[in-house]
């Protein structure tokens, strides 16, 4: 962890249920997510990763530890206030369903801004549209989009507000390979490109390896606990982890800072 | 977040459509219901016919008497005794005058059941004029209508003073509609009605009402109606209309206001993922809240106005509707016009519309706002399962205070289901506190239905068990409109049949003899000369009461009226069972009379009572007895039966028969028969005389219960239909489920059906709850008031509303999911 880390989870868990029934489905985890990284989290089903991220991007409430986003604990604001922070510095993409039916594709990637009682800035919402390859799809309806159109369109949205970091939830997981891919591009892109919006950050969870392997690192998680961490990984090297995640003594980290 | 309203509205206008329509009809209902009922209270804008070509007409008048206020048919003191001699001598100094009477005169064969006499002089104030013949001068001529009889021939007249009587017909007129007149000489009309009902004066109209005091009045212009017989008639219509309208208002508008406010809440709910994912985007509970009130705002405007114009409209199938069910006279109309009359209630209608959809939206807003943002993640839209615990303590308040009413309705006062405006509100209670506690009571109500299906091999009951546990809200949604509508019709219509039937038990036990003599069909009486000749004939005992009026004073120098019966005390021994609480018939005499109990009068007691005729006597109160509101009469000695001719008709309404013991039974029934040839009445048996009562007593309290059971039932299966339409057009995702699980089309079709019919049960197993508390309420109530009263359910009525509502929930639900499916087998052959 250093103080680059735009996100912080600090003796992070979360328990479901009470009394005899109490499950722990994460933690205690710490772990930091830097500034202009793309992140995969990943681990077998059931390990917890999307409570991580759900926690971590102020969606749910963890049963103790603290959260700290962009210098901000999470823990000492309101719902409302959270939810008010939560709209200006984060983006979140799930696996489906993101968009309002009743919304076009402009409208839908506009709403966050609409929210927080804004009117959007002229371009400003096309241009979030244009970077994830949208931009002449800005009047349509998501029923008249593909399923990797309307991801885009999630993205697009989650970047309107230039959030701190964007989250997202297996964003693929709805997707065949070559759309998967091309989404993952544009993720790639957010942080990568040499363009003016380029160092974003970027916390990804999924399962598969594959989709793993477009992040700059990638950290591994089981039963809820952290097991290791590759940078710059590999397909075959997440692969790899992910099948001897069942044994015990996870390595050390290896490779580069991205 | 208007926009964000709009869109919605756009795009989910299934959901939307369901509310809309919701929220239409029962707007439309509550219009419809309130302009009728302002139209039916209005006075009748009908023109004058009687005395259409008199300049004024002189009427007895008494200005303490609101006629509103007391039964019908019953006249005022002042109009019972007429107008006095003197009034008419002073009036005649100021020009000419015509008396007129209306009195019973009703052809014993070939007459309608509405035939009224007059002299023949006022006949011509009224437009009529001779057709053929003459006017009649001697006593036993008479003018009709022609098509009544021809010119000379001789017919039987039935008068309350004479009975039947033979007249010539000297002349006839030209029919009319509003009255089926007998026009007799003037001296005979004297004779057979002292009465005199109205004065035509032709003297200037100034010096006419100068001369009228107070206990008159002088109509003219479109006020003549007033002197119409009909006008009285239109009243008495009407009457039934008035007091009908506002049960089936509260009815039908609790009811609408219920299911409005839940379909809103159900559309709500069925959005939960939407409000989620708005959460996630960013969205506070306040803007979620925000966007909620302003789609219920939109669709309220849209759906109350276009409720309260489709309401409009449907003023007139209403009064079609309450015509054809005889609660409202055949001319009642209603004028769609901009007066208060029309716009009061239309804008009431608006307004609750508006406000039952802002109220059952920002109930339901308040827990959506509340949805966390995680739950749009779910794969599955797992529903809350907990009834919010303002709802369950609302709920448990209108149990506990349903329950409450029906133990005070059963053990305290009784009475109130006689009355069928307060009763029939609070028959309501119960059944939309157990509607408002249905999330809760779900779920047990479902284990216990399903269990016997446990066994059952095939995959359907535990798919349907187990989407109707985990949807509870959705369940109690689905099923709170099939409770309305089958505990409504449950209560009502059982406490209808319950009452009539104790009713029935009630007049039986009351009837001490074996036969009665009733007047022939549809007509109101008989003459009491009739029941004398057949009390002459040897062997039998007649006892004829005559119905009159009686004024005891109040207290506060007013005079109350009550209905009583002049009748031979000797015979009222022999032929009814009174219940005497106090006192003994047999001190009746000539000087005294037995009243009712709860009057308040003391056996002993001499009372001061104003006779119709304008007689004061003091009667000594020999006895009191138990009496049901509506029966209580005083029972006057029977030398002031003549006082009948002025307060009401003269006639005996029913006279009660038995034979001397030893007479030879056949014989004396044969001279009976024999005596009341061509008389207008009958002899009954008991048995014939309670049924007939019965059919009676029966027709108007029964088409009132029945007729708001009917419109309540309609809205109801309209909202049935409409709640399953949204349930299941919301469902795709479960269909597409089970496809992928292996269920054929059939299949799914067939768990669908199943649901359905899985939640109409649990509505009727929950308004089986609900009518329970009802019918113990009812049951103990009829005990108290009847003594032993069964409480009679109409299973077959019952039976036909919910196997109604169980085909509109298996209709409201394979409708859409046949056409879903065709919709997917057509995409999966296509490109």
């Amino acid at each position: 962890m250093n103080d680059d880390d735009v996100v912080r989870l600090e003796a992070l868990t979360k328990r479901y249920g009470s009394g005899r029934t109490e499950v722990t489905v994460l933690g205690p985890v710490d772990l930091g997510f830097e500034r202009g990284c793309f992140t995969a989290v990943m681990g077998p089903s059931g390990s917890g990763k999307s409570t991580l991220l759900q926690c971590a991007a102020g969606l749910d409430g963890p049963s103790s530890g603290r959260v700290v986003l962009d210098g901000t604990d999470l823990a000492a604001l309101s719902e409302t206030a959270r939810t008010r922070f939560r709209r200006t510095a984060t983006g979140f993409v799930f696996q489906a369903y993101n968009l309002l039916p009743s919304l076009t594709a402009e409208q839908n990637v506009a709403l966050p801004l609409r929210l927080a009682g804004r009117r959007p800035a002229r371009g400003e919402v096309r241009r979030a549209l244009e970077q994830v390859g949208l931009g002449d799809r800005a009047g349509s309806r998501p029923h008249h989009l593909s399923g990797g159109q309307q991801q885009r369109v999630a993205v697009a949205r989650a970047l309107v507000t230039r959030p701190a970091v964007l989250f997202a939830d297996e964003p693929t997981g709805a997707l065949d390979l070559t759309t998967g891919r091309e989404l993952l591009r544009v993720l790639r892109d957010l942080v990568h490109s040499p363009g003016e919006r380029a160092a974003g950050t970027v916390v990804m969870v999924t399962h598969d390896p594959q989709v793993a392997a477009f992040a700059d690192r990638v950290v591994f998680l089981a039963d809820g606990l952290l097991a290791g961490e590759l940078r710059s990984p590999t397909a075959e090297a997440v692969a790899e982890r992910m099948t001897a995640l069942g044994r015990p003594a996870a390595e050390e980290t290896a490779g580069a800072p991205c | 977040m208007l926009r964000i309203a709009l869109g919605t509205l756009r795009v989910r206008w299934v959901s939307f459509l369901g509310t809309v329509v919701a929220l239409v009809l029962a707007v439309a209902q509550l219009t419809a219901l309130g302009v009728v009922l302002m139209s039916a209270a209005e006075p009748a804008q009908r023109p004058p016919h009687r005395f259409a070509r008199a300049p004024a007409v002189v009427l007895p008048a008494d200005p303490h008497w609101d006629s509103a206020q007391h039964d019908l048919g019953v006249r005022s003191p002042a109009a019972a005794r007429g107008l006095s001699a003197r009034l008419i001598r002073d009036v005649s100094a100021t020009g000419t005058t015509v008396v007129d009477r209306a009195f019973y005169a009703q052809f014993a064969d070939g007459g309608t059941k509405k035939q009224v006499g007059h002299p023949w002089p006022v006949a011509e104030f009224g437009g009529y004029a001779l057709r053929d013949g003459r006017a009649p001068r001697a006593a036993n001529e008479i003018v009709v209508p022609s098509g009544r009889a021809r010119t000379g021939e001789s017919v039987t007249v039935l008068t309350a003073a004479d009975g039947p009587g033979r007249y010539t017909v000297v002349g006839t007129v030209t029919p009319v509609g509003w009255e089926d007149a007998v026009f007799f000489a003037a001296a005979e009309a004297e004779r057979l009605s002292p009465r005199v009902d109205a004065l035509v004066a032709l003297g200037p109209v100034e010096r006419v009402r100068a001369l009228v005091p107070d206990t008159a009045e002088v109509l003219t212009g479109a006020g003549r109606h007033r002197a119409d017989a009909d006008a009285a008639d239109d009243r008495e219509a009407l009457d039934n209309t008035l007091t009908l309208l506002p049960v089936m208002a509260a009815v039908a508008g609790t009811t609408a206001v219920f299911v409005v406010a839940s379909t809103f809440a159900f559309a709500v709910v069925q959005r939960r993922r939407e409000i989620a994912l708005l959460r996630t985007v960013g969205a506070t509970g306040r803007q979620v809240r925000r966007m909620v009130r302003a789609e219920a705002l939109l669709v309220g405007c849209l759906a109350s106005s276009l409720g309260g114009a489709l309401g409009l409209l449907g003023t007139r199938p209403l009064t079609g509707l309450l015509i054809a069910m005889d609660v409202a006279p055949p001319w009642f109309a209603v004028e769609i016009s901009a007066r208060p009359g029309v716009l009061a209630p239309l804008g009431a209608a608006v307004l609750t519309g508006l406000l039952v959809a802002l109220c059952g939206a920002v109930a339901a807003a308040r827990r959506a706002s509340r949805v966390r943002p995680v739950e749009a993640l779910r794969e599955d839209t797992a529903e809350d399962t907990a009834v919010p615990p303002g709802r369950a303590a609302l709920g448990l308040v209108g149990l506990a205070g349903g329950a409450g009413t029906a133990c005070w309705i059963g053990f305290a006062a009784p009475r109130t289901v006689l009355s069928p405006t307060a009763y029939v509100v609070s028959l309501l209670v119960p059944v939309v506190a157990v509607a408002a506690l249905a999330p809760l009571l779900v779920g047990p109500v479902v284990r216990m239905l399903t269990r016997p299906l446990r066994r059952l091999r095939g995959p359907a009951a535990l798919v349907v068990r187990q989407s109707a546990l985990t949807s509870r809200r959705r369940t109690a949604a689905t099923a709170a409109p099939v409770l309305l509508t089958v505990g409504l019709a449950l209560s009502l219509l059982t406490a209808t049949d319950s009452l009539g039937a104790a009713r029935d038990a009630g007049f039986r036990a009351g009837v001490g003899a074996p036969y009665a003599v009733v007047p022939q069909d549809g007509t109101r009486g008989f003459s009491p000369r009739v029941a004398e000749r057949v009390a002459r004939v040897a062997g039998v005992r007649v006892a004829a009461p005559v119905l009159t009026t009686v004024y005891f004073p109040d207290g506060d120098g007013r005079l109350e009226e009550n209905d009583g019966l002049a009748v031979d005390a000797g015979a009222l021994r022999r032929s009814t069972r009174l219940k005497v609480v106090h006192g003994s018939l047999d001190d009746l005499d000539g000087r005294s009379m037995a009243v009712a109990e709860r009057w308040g009068m003391e056996v002993g007691d001499r009372v001061r009572t104003r006779l119709a005729d304008g007689r004061d006597v003091t009667l000594r109160v020999a006895a009191t007895y138990a009496a049901l509101p509506g029966e209580d009469v005083a029972y006057l000695p029977e030398r002031f039966a003549g006082t009948g001719l002025f307060a009401r008709d003269g006639l005996v309404r029913r006279a009660s028969l038995s034979l001397a013991p030893g007479v030879d039974r056949p014989a004396a029934l044969a001279r009976v028969r024999a005596a009341l040839a061509g008389s207008g009445a009958q002899l009954t048996t008991r048995d014939g005389l309670v049924a007939a009562e019965a059919a009676q007593a029966r027709r108007l309290t029964e088409t009132r219960q029945r007729s708001t059971a009917v419109i309540v039932v309609l809205f109801c299966f309209v909202a049935i239909l409409n709640t399953l339409l949204m349930a299941t057009a919301d469902r795709r995702r479960d269909l597409t489920v089970l496809g992928l699980a292996g269920a054929t089309p059939r299949q799914v079709l067939h768990f669908f059906v199943a649901e359905a019919l899985l939640v109409t049960a649990v509505g009727v197993t929950l308004a089986l709850l609900a009518a329970g508390i009802n019918l113990l309420g009812l049951g103990a109530a009829l005990h108290q008031l009847f003594g032993t009263a069964p409480v009679v359910v109409p299973w077959a009525a019952v039976g036909a509303v919910t196997a109604a509502s169980a085909l509109l929930a298996v209709l409201g639900t394979v409708v859409p999911v046949a056409s879903a499916l065709r919709r997917r087998a057509a995409r999966a052959v296509g490109p």
